[in-house]
């Protein structure tokens, strides 16, 4: 099981639509569930740095499933965790809290991809990577 | 819906769109999966595209193909001794990164004799890949050198 190109640009252009109506310029990426680029895009005028955060983001969010800070495990190991966890990862994830994370992609349990945002605040990037999930 | 920047002469998300709708199409037709990256004239990313059956390492490939032709203006298979234009591989490392990748298979994209960008593809064999890069192209553009 695993998302299509047509299921990524479904969501990519959902979480776009979501830009334009706060009146951001994103950066969507799109990951399978191996945390491999499947579909990216910037918007119109969107900062090239951009590229940079999404596909982190999403990546971060294929590699655990869910966005790190949640569960209870002890917040100073867990921040060891993750800091040991992003050296192996060759620096290319990002696991920022829940509230500006990418967000993993499921079909029933299965984890089938994930997407990240960048380009707006944290807060907003979260916000149209949820917008685009509800695409699928 | 924010526009661009009055007078940005780069390439938009709608015309990226278009050329990885074409290069699908011809990968269909040739019977391969690839990934297809489009780049604005500075050599960043503007889209990109992996059809699922294609293997994750054309992500890097296509990309590093793409950032070539940006940087150069110019197809990222030129690079050999008979074009004459070998020496300009030694600049490449220097003026961007080594992430350059100097094989067949992309294409610069031109609006008005001005360089908007470029497109690379990857997956298929080099010529398949070029092939696939220049039908995207047309969609939206002349073919360019």
């Amino acid at each position: 099981m695993s998302l299509t190109l047509a299921d990524a640009n479904r969501i990519a252009d959902g979480a776009i639509e979501k830009a334009q109506g706060i009146n951001i310029r994103i950066s969507v990426a799109v990951v399978d569930n191996g945390g491999r680029l499947l579909l990216l895009k910037r918007m119109d005028g969107g900062i090239w740095a951009a590229n940079w955060g999404c596909q982190a983001k999403a990546i971060g969010a294929a590699g655990f499933g869910a966005p790190s800070g949640e569960g209870d495990i002890d917040p100073g190991l867990q921040a060891a965790l993750l800091e040991a966890v992003k050296g192996m990862g060759g620096g290319h994830m990002v696991m920022p809290s829940p509230k500006t994370a990418g967000v993993p992609i499921y079909q029933g349990n299965i984890l089938i991809g994930a997407i990240g945002v960048g380009g707006g605040s944290g807060a907003e990037d979260r916000e149209c990577s949820l917008a685009g999930i509800e695409k699928l | 819906m924010p526009s661009s920047p009055p007078g940005l002469m780069t390439i938009t998300i709608g015309e990226s769109e278009q050329i990885a709708e074409g290069a699908i199409a011809k990968a269909k037709e040739l019977g391969i999966n690839i990934s297809i990256a489009i780049c604005d004239a500075g050599g960043r990313l503007m889209l990109f595209n992996r059809m699922e059956e294609a293997v994750w390492a054309s992500a890097q490939t296509a990309q590093g193909k793409a950032l070539t032709s940006a940087g150069f203006n110019m197809s990222s298979g030129r690079f050999t001794p008979e074009a004459g234009v070998g020496h300009l591989r030694l600049f490449g490392p220097q003026a961007d990164s080594l992430d350059m990748i100097y094989i067949k298979g992309a294409a610069a994209i031109f609006r008005d004799n001005l360089a908007i960008g470029s497109c690379g593809v990857a997956g298929g064999t080099t010529e398949q890949d070029e092939t696939c890069a220049r039908a995207g192209i047309l969609k939206v553009a002349p073919p360019s050198k």
